[in-house]
């Protein structure tokens, strides 16, 4: 039988103990089921008005609950992350961690499960909210849990971000208020920074927008307005931005999207590592007096 | 058996540590004292491989130490100075999860546990979050982990600091215990009265050097042959100033009531020989002995950095003659 590692064992039982993963999913279900609640019972009252069936403002409520979902995924992810390591560096037993046979990729990948575990646990409850505005069909149940399945490789990289800046940390609150600034710079910077520099851009067509594909929401929505028949969504949001669509680009831009994304997490974690081996970190001098 | 040598530190332009040279023998009880930012934390840091040193090298048992050498590194127990206690645990989770950090799991790590928490008489708070022990129950906890995967050196920073009379008394008791089983210990305190009791032998530490070490009982031979030696009178103690104010290995004398403190420069026979002199010449001698010498002392005549030299030879100035 597969022994379950020290650390996500750990973890699991002491989540399973506290009200925070509950409390978390009753919130987040709350706020999914009310949008989708609210918004179908005025669709329904608008077609017994109209005494027209359609169901397209059910898949813009459909729309509407996923991204929200998605936003509040990537908020409550570095939850997660933010303070595992930072966290046991103010309590001391970091130290103690460092001193048994775990090695740090040990520790870093034992502490990413676990979080995925948790965060997973919260995309899947979602699932029933999602699928209400579905009620008059317009989007298969398969290809929803297909959209569901890709918010895994997003919520990964607001994981990773977390535990790479705690690995750099001394301080949960200090880590935590960076994981947060990062994960909405990330969000906002690659569609800001070529909406800015667009005036300058023109002619050639403005190559920053490619650094959308870092940004977590794009796949996400490029999947979504699939999904409601809006597939020109993204093409619009490219050409916002400056960029001369590249049907390639466009075509496959949800794989593109989460290439990039899954790579950036895995040097962020490999960066993690790099933190909290002792002896490694030559950029910085780790640790401090304590005396 | 743990070997620190040449090791040098620095935080930035700060030297934590200078050219520190320490050598711990097998069995030994070794207590490691020093003032505030000595670098005591910061050796037992690098000893533990927690950190690196920035020169020198540390071994352990013959074998490389450091972060990288698995081998050695699970040859030391490891209690911080601050707990490292995991709150949201049961005790005997909290144990069960280092056992199974060291690669011990199922029975073996729950026979461990139960063994440990009965050792340090922690059994009946087996089911006791963490967060509820006292203090001292903390403390005896992370000496329990430290324990887990039986390791024959113990290090341990600031044990019982902090601790109530009967705790401490408790702690050093199971410490003293370790020791005769054969466990090599590193006690850092700044309690010094507890390492003279505990320890077999000393380094003190000052400025990130070494500036003491060896056996317990030559370095408080060597404090005790400095210290003053004291005369009681029983009466005539005018007369007996001015006898050992001829004497010229006097070096120095001060008075307290009919006690007369003198710096003898001398072996143990010119000591005999004075006394002797004085009885000879009817001074009614009371007491003859030399001052004993604490640890104390000794440690504020090192680590002083010159001031406390004064205090330390006792206002002798004040009736030098």
């Amino acid at each position: 039988m597969t022994r379950l590692n020290p650390i996500i064992k750990r973890d699991l039982e002491v989540r399973s103990r506290g009200f925070t993963l509950p409390i978390i999913m009753t919130a987040v279900n709350a706020v999914l089921f009310l949008i989708g609640f609210l918004g179908s019972f005025g669709v329904v009252s608008q077609m017994r008005l109209s005494w027209i069936a359609d169901p397209h403002p059910m898949l813009g409520i459909y729309m509407t609950v996923i991204l929200t979902e998605f936003v509040l995924i990537l908020l409550i992810s570095p939850i997660y992350t933010a303070s595992s390591i930072s966290g046991e560096r103010e309590t001391g037993t970091f130290d103690l961690l460092l001193t048994t046979r775990l090695t740090p990729v040990n520790i870093i990948s034992e502490k990413m499960i676990s979080a995925c575990v948790s965060v997973g646990v919260i995309i899947v409850s979602c699932l029933p909210a999602m699928l209400l505005p579905l009620i008059y069909g317009g989007v298969s149940v398969q290809s929803a849990i297909g959209l569901m399945l890709l918010f895994i490789p997003e919520a990964f990289l607001v994981l990773s971000i977390g535990m790479f800046v705690s690995s750099a940390g001394h301080s949960v609150v200090r880590s935590t208020v960076l994981c947060y600034a990062a994960v909405v710079g990330l969000i906002t910077v690659p569609v800001l920074l070529p909406v800015l520099t667009k005036p300058f851009m023109l002619e050639q067509g403005n190559r920053l927008s490619y650094l959308l594909a870092a940004d977590p929401l794009l796949p996400v929505f490029a999947a979504v307005t699939r999904q409601v028949g809006r597939p020109g969504a993204v093409r619009q949001v490219l050409a916002m931005t400056g960029l001369v669509p590249d049907g390639a680009f466009t075509e496959h831009i949800i794989l593109i999207s989460v290439m990039v994304q899954l790579a950036l997490s895995f040097a962020l974690l490999l960066l993690a590592v790099i933190n909290i081996t002792p002896g490694k970190r030559s950029w910085k001098k780790y640790g401090r007096p304590q005396e | 058996m743990l070997r620190v040598e040449n090791v040098k530190k620095f935080y930035g332009h700060f030297c934590a540590l200078d050219d520190l040279t320490m050598h711990i023998s097998e069995g030994s009880l070794y207590g490691f004292v020093g003032p505030n930012g000595a670098g005591k934390t910061t050796a037992i840091r690098i000893m533990t491989g927690i950190i690196y040193p920035d020169e020198g090298t540390v071994t352990v048992a013959g074998m490389p130490g450091g972060y990288e050498h698995a081998e050695s590194r699970s040859m030391i127990g490891y209690v911080p100075d601050a707990f490292g206690i995991y709150n949201n645990l049961k005790v005997s989770e909290y144990m069960e999860f280092f056992a199974a950090c060291y690669g011990l799991d199922g029975m073996e790590a729950r026979r461990r546990s139960e063994n440990l928490l009965k050792y340090v008489e922690l059994t009946d708070k087996a089911d006791f979050y963490v967060e509820s022990l006292s203090r001292g129950m903390k403390q005896k906890l992370a000496l329990a982990r430290a324990l887990i995967n039986d390791p024959p050196i113990l290090i341990m920073d600031e044990p019982t600091s902090g601790l109530d009379p009967r705790t401490r008394y408790e702690f050093k008791q199971i410490v003293g215990e370790l020791s005769d089983r054969g466990k090599t210990i590193v006690i850092s305190s700044h309690i010094l009265s507890d390492i003279s009791e505990l320890c077999t032998d000393i380094g003190i530490i000052d400025q990130g050097s070494i500036v003491m070490s060896g056996r317990l009982m030559d370095v408080m031979k060597i404090v005790t042959a400095e210290n003053p030696i004291i005369i009681s009178m029983a009466r005539r103690t005018t007369q007996a100033i001015r006898f050992l104010k001829a004497e010229k290995r006097v070096r120095s004398m001060a008075i307290k009531g009919n006690d007369i403190m003198i710096n003898f420069e001398g072996t143990a026979a010119d000591e005999a020989q004075l006394l002797k002199r004085m009885v000879d010449e009817g001074l009614p001698v009371h007491g003859f002995s030399r001052e004993k010498g604490s640890l104390e002392s000794i440690f504020m005549q090192l680590t002083g950095h010159g001031e406390e030299h004064t205090v330390a030879s006792y206002d002798a100035s004040e009736s030098y003659h």
